[in-house]
């Protein structure tokens, strides 16, 4: 077997002035190993940056339009190579604003934690507004709850909450951020009011991270210290949080009862496959 | 991971593969999905005109196949063979190319249907606006700078995630991916709605 290409030796591939043996032979790598297939896609994504940056010498750029303007899908990657060098010269500077944590001070939770855990639980209301039947008992301004029964389309009684019937299911929905947990502020906490039936959990994320193939989603919620507490289907969400702006990747109802004050971690996964997503829950007092 | 039964793979074959591809459903839904991810950039990097289309109908040949009973003592190499074979059928295909070899020049193929730079910009909007904030700022870190520069500022970038260089690059390389579908899917709509208008 032929040793692999360096990354010089990628771009000849890509750019299809590899000798066809040698293609043949670094096609079968990739095949066979994932961390080849990236490679090859990260060099390719600098000879994309590199052409939109018209970085490329004459004969790399004749060679790159015979290949990638020739294909619709490779001429959709030029495409978005513009864009987004578009986007870094408009925002004219070298680097975007942190979104994690400090350098150099790592997490106190496990390692399998801190890579994907949440930072922020923010309530807000599930339904589209509060309308008759929906009360604020909340002790917290970030916490309410809604009756899903009640959620009428016609207007609320002007300035007046009615009292929620005993029998009408009360939920409280919480919508966890993945962020990286690396800051000294501990977690918001969310609170449960009394009588809440039905927790849901809005579990944001990137939707990059979502399977490309149609899936099944399930939740898990264990304690901090791996108990078991809760499992059940998760349904797939779109759009964006209207508390936190951020996306939407699922949505799960928990029963209230099972989720007592304490520290939960949340599993989001594709059923029968690895987890997507890892999500920290703190229920408060 | 659930194959299109549309396409008439049995959930037999479907199986066959997976449980060629791993010893678990984890570990054989991982290798399928790196499969045909590999699949569907080897027929966009061979030119096809529609890479995905072309991976699973290579993907459905290897499970009937290893339906079949055929021995098979490399997966990943025997599914290159059919990709190969898969892609020559493509290719007598009358629509397989976009634009004739032959008929190529920059200036042709940049002026032809190419957006326009306010259409670009706004197809981008959309899908930065899309992407959660943390995405959109990694993805524009990531791919800043040049040179030893970039190199030194996304060892960096790892180093404060606490994830390694290579986890760094497969996440956005997702993130990417996703932009560039968007995009793709933005500018085809508005070269649709120019072509109902008759601009």
């Amino acid at each position: 077997m032929l040793p692999e290409p360096d990354d010089a030796g990628l771009r000849l591939y890509l750019l299809g002035l590899m000798p066809e043996a040698e293609a043949e032979a670094l096609e079968q790598a990739y095949f066979d190993k994932p961390e080849t297939l990236e490679r090859l896609r990260a060099v390719e994504d600098d000879l994309l940056d590199d052409h939109a940056a018209d970085r490329l010498r004459e004969d790399e750029k004749r060679a790159f339009e015979a290949r990638y303007l020739a294909s619709p899908p490779l001429r959709q990657r030029v495409m978005a190579a513009r864009a987004l060098r578009r986007a870094l010269a408009e925002a004219g500077r070298p680097a975007a604003p942190r979104v994690a944590g400090r350098p150099g001070r790592s997490g106190t939770l496990p390692l399998a934690l801190a890579a994907s855990l949440l930072v922020a639980a923010v309530a807000y209301w599930r339904w589209p507004a509060p309308g008759p039947g929906t009360a604020t008992l909340s002790p917290q301004p970030s916490i309410e709850m809604a009756t899903p029964a009640t959620a009428s389309p016609s207007p609320p009684p002007s300035g007046r909450a009615t009292t929620v019937a005993p029998t009408v299911p009360v939920k409280v929905v919480l919508a966890l951020s993945p962020v990286l947990l690396r800051g000294d502020q501990p977690p918001l906490a969310g609170r449960i009011p009394a009588g809440t039936d039905t927790v849901v959990l809005e579990l944001e994320g990137d939707p990059a991270l979502l399977p490309a193939r149609p899936a099944e989603f399930e939740a898990a919620v264990a304690t901090v210290e791996g108990a078991n507490v809760w499992r059940g289907p998760a349904d797939r969400a779109r759009g964006v949080s209207a508390a936190t702006r951020a996306q939407r990747l699922a949505s799960v109802e928990v029963p209230a009862r099972v989720l007592p004050p304490g520290d939960y971690v949340v599993t989001l996964s594709a059923t029968g496959r690895e987890s997507i997503q890892r999500y920290f829950l703190r229920i408060a007092r | 991971m659930s194959r299109d039964p549309g396409r008439g793979l049995t959930a037999g074959a479907f199986t066959s593969l997976l449980s060629r591809l791993g010893p678990d459903a984890e570990r054989a839904g991982f290798a399928y999905e790196h499969l045909r991810r590999a699949l569907v950039s080897f027929f966009a990097w061979r030119g096809a005109a529609t890479p995905e289309e072309c991976a699973d109908e290579t993907l459905d040949r290897l499970a009937v196949r290893l339906a079949e009973g055929v021995v098979v003592e490399d997966v990943a190499r025997f599914a290159h063979g059919i990709a190969r074979m898969v892609l020559r059928e493509h290719w007598r295909r009358p629509d397989a190319r976009g634009v004739p070899v032959a008929a190529l020049t920059s200036t042709t193929l940049i002026s032809e249907d190419d957006p326009d730079e306010g259409a670009l910009a706004d197809c981008l909007d959309r899908c930065l606006g899309e992407l959660a904030a943390e995405s959109r700022a990694l993805i524009l870190e990531y791919y800043a700078g040049e040179g030893r520069a970039r190199i030194e500022a996304r060892k960096r970038m790892a180093r404060e995630l606490g994830v390694s260089e290579s986890a760094l690059r497969s996440r956005l390389q997702r993130v990417r991916d996703e932009v560039e579908r968007c995009i793709g899917r933005c500018l085809a709509a508005q070269i649709d709605e120019k072509t109902h208008r008759g601009v």
